[in-house]
C-alpha cells in the first residue's frame, strides 16, 4: 500500500513500507525498489561503516578509569564483607576498655580501693593518695612510672597504654593481696582485671603474661616482656579483638578511597600495572598502593 | 556487534578483565559517538566519556544479553545528553519534540553526499537535518543496532510510533537527497 512520503513535500512518492523496514534492518534493497531509496541506503551504510580512527581515540583514558573502578570494587566488596565483624569487634573493645577505666577510676577517686591499689591509682591517674606521696614513691611496690620503659608508665590516664599499665599494676596488687583473694571479687577495680583475664582463676596466668612489676624490675625485662600490644589485645575480647585491629585499618582505608574517587571523575593517568589486585589481600602495604593508584 | 562471544566477554569484564572491557568498548564506542554527534552536537565526546564512567561504575551489577547491554549503554548516553542539554540550556533540552518536523532541514552540501561512498560524517550531518526524534530513532535502529521494541522503551514511545517515526525519517531523507540531486 503506497503511503505518502514527507508530509506535503513535492517529492512525495510512494515508498513501500517493506523497503523502509529492510533499510532499517540493514538488508539489501530489492531490484525493484524505488531508485530514490538508493542514496538513502548509502547514507545508512555510511552510518554503519567501520570505526574511524578518532572514534577509538579515548581508549586509554576509559581503560584507566576501568582499572580504578575495578580496584574500588574489590575494596568495596572486601570492606562490605568485613564491616560487621570489624564494627562488633571495635564496639566490644571500646566498651570493655571504657568499663575497665571507669571502674578503676571510680574506685580510685572515691578512695575505695585497698591500700596498695589506691597508691597505684594515685600514681597512674592522680586519684587521692592512700598515704603521703612520698610513701607512694617509697612504696614496696615498685611503681613502673619510675622506669620509662615500664608498661603503662608513658600513657596518659584513660589511654590504652594507661589502662594497660593499670592492669599490670592491678596484677601487682593482686599478688600482694593473694593471701586473701576473697576481696578480689568485691573490688570494682579488680573487676577490670577479672574481665581482662577472662575470670578470677585466669588472673595469675594473665598477670604472668603482662610482666607485672611486682617482681624486682630490672631495666631489661619490662622491655623484653610482652610489649604493650598483646596484653592490650587480650583486654576486652580475646577472640574478636585481633580481627578488629587488623581489619579496621584496611576497611577504613578502602572506604575513604571509594568515596573520594568519583569526585575526581576525570581520567587519571594509569599508574602501575593491572596486576597486583590479587595481592591487595594483605593489610598494610597494598592499601598505600591503592591510594597511590587512585590519586587523581 | 560482538555476537556469540558477548556473554563470556561481559563476564570477564565484570571480573575486572581489562582486555575484555576493551573489546566491549571498541565495539560500542564508535556507535555511541555517532549517536551523540547528532543528538548532542558539540558535546559528543564529553557525554560519551560521562556515559562510560557511569557504565563502568554499574558494570558489575549489569545483567543481560548484548541487546540489553547496548540498550543500557544508549539509555545512559541519552540521559547524560539530556543532563548536558539542561546544563548548557541547549536544544537537546527537548530532543524528542517532533513538532519541529515542520522546520526545514539545514542545508547539506550536495558535493559531500554526491560521491559514491559518502563519509560517515556526511551521513551524520544528513541525519542531523532531520527532525530530532526521527534522527534519533533512525540512529538507535541503524547505528546502535537496537530493535524497534527496545528503541520504543528507550524513547518512551510505543513500538508503532517508533516504526512510523523511523519510516517517516527515511522518506524525508530520500526527499532531501532527491531534492539535492543526489542519485546513485
Amino acid at each position: 500500500m503506497p503511503i505518502c512520503a514527507g508530509r506535503g513535500q513535492e517529492e512525495s512518492a510512494p515508498v513501500p513500507e517493506i523497503d523502509l523496514t529492510a533499510l532499517l534492518a540493514g538488508a539489501e534493497l530489492l531490484p525493484d525498489s524505488p531508485a530514490r531509496l538508493r542514496p538513502v541506503a548509502e547514507v545508512l551504510a555510511a552510518l554503519r561503516a567501520e570505526p574511524a580512527g578518532d572514534e577509538l581515540a579515548g581508549e586509554q583514558a576509559v581503560l584507566s578509569r576501568f582499572r580504578q573502578q575495578a580496584g574500588v570494587s574489590v575494596l568495596q566488596r572486601r570492606s562490605r564483607r568485613r564491616r560487621p565483624v570489624m564494627l562488633i569487634a571495635t564496639l566490644a573493645a571500646t566498651a570493655a576498655a571504657t568499663l575497665a577505666v571507669i571502674g578503676l577510676s571510680l574506685g580510685a577517686y572515691t578512695d575505695g580501693l585497698p591500700g596498695p591499689m589506691q597508691r597505684i591509682a594515685h600514681d597512674a591517674i592522680g586519684a587521692p593518695a592512700a598515704g603521703t606521696e612520698q610513701s607512694v614513691r617509697a612504696s614496696p611496690i615498685p611503681v613502673p612510672s619510675s622506669t620509662p620503659a615500664g608498661p603503662g608508665g608513658a600513657g596518659p590516664p584513660g589511654s590504652p597504654r594507661g589502662a594497660m599499665g593499670m592492669l599490670s599494676q592491678l596484677c601487682a596488687s593482686y599478688e600482694s593481696l593473694h593471701g586473701h583473694a576473697g576481696g578480689v571479687g568485691r573490688s570494682a577495680a579488680f573487676h577490670a582485671l577479672i574481665a581482662a583475664a577472662g575470670g578470677v582463676g585466669k588472673i595469675p596466668a594473665f598477670c604472668a603474661r603482662i610482666s607485672h612489676p611486682g617482681a624486682p624490675p630490672p631495666a631489661v625485662p619490662p622491655r623484653h616482656a610482652p610489649p604493650p600490644h598483646p596484653p592490650h589485645k587480650k583486654e576486652p575480647h580475646p577472640n574478636a579483638n585481633g580481627n578488629g585491629d587488623s581489619q579496621g585499618g584496611g576497611g577504613g582505608n578502602s572506604q575513604g578511597n571509594s568515596q573520594g574517587n568519583p569526585l575526581g571523575a576525570g581520567n587519571g593517568n594509569s599508574q602501575g600495572n593491572g596486576k597486583g589486585n590479587e595481592n591487595a589481600q594483605g593489610h598494610g602495604v597494598p592499601d598505600s598502593r591503592w591510594v597511590r593508584r587512585l590519586a587523581p | 556487534v560482538i555476537g556469540a562471544d558477548f556473554p563470556a566477554l561481559l563476564a570477564a569484564a565484570q571480573q575486572g578483565s581489562e582486555a575484555a572491557f576493551s573489546q566491549l568498548w571498541r565495539d560500542a564506542n564508535p556507535a555511541l559517538l555517532r549517536y551523540l554527534r547528532v543528538t548532542a552536537p558539540g558535546a559528543a565526546e564529553d557525554v560519551a566519556a560521562e556515559t562510560w564512567v557511569q557504565v563502568i561504575r554499574g558494570l558489575a551489577r549489569f545483567r543481560g544479553d548484548e541487546q540489553a547491554w547496548r540498550a543500557w549503554l544508549f539509555t545512559t548516553a541519552r540521559r547524560r545528553t539530556i543532563d548536558e542539554g539542561r546544563r548548557r540550556s541547549r536544544r537537546q533540552e527537548a530532543p524528542l519534540d517532533e513538532e519541529n518536523a515542520g522546520q526545514l532541514p539545514a542545508a547539506v552540501d550536495t558535493a559531500d553526499v554526491a560521491i559514491e561512498r559518502i563519509s560517515t560524517q556526511a551521513a551524520l550531518e544528513l541525519l542531523a537535518a532531520l527532525p530530532p526524534l526521527q534522527a534519533e530513532v533512525i540512529l538507535l535502529r541503524v547505528v546502535a543496532g537496537l530493535d524497534t521494541e527496545t528503541v520504543a522503551a528507550l524513547v518512551d514511545r510505543s513500538p508503532g510510533a517508533v516504526r512510523v517515526t523511523a519510516h517517516r525519517g527515511l522518506r524525508r531523507l530520500a526527499d532531501i537527497l532527491t531534492r539535492r540531486g543526489v542519485t546513485l
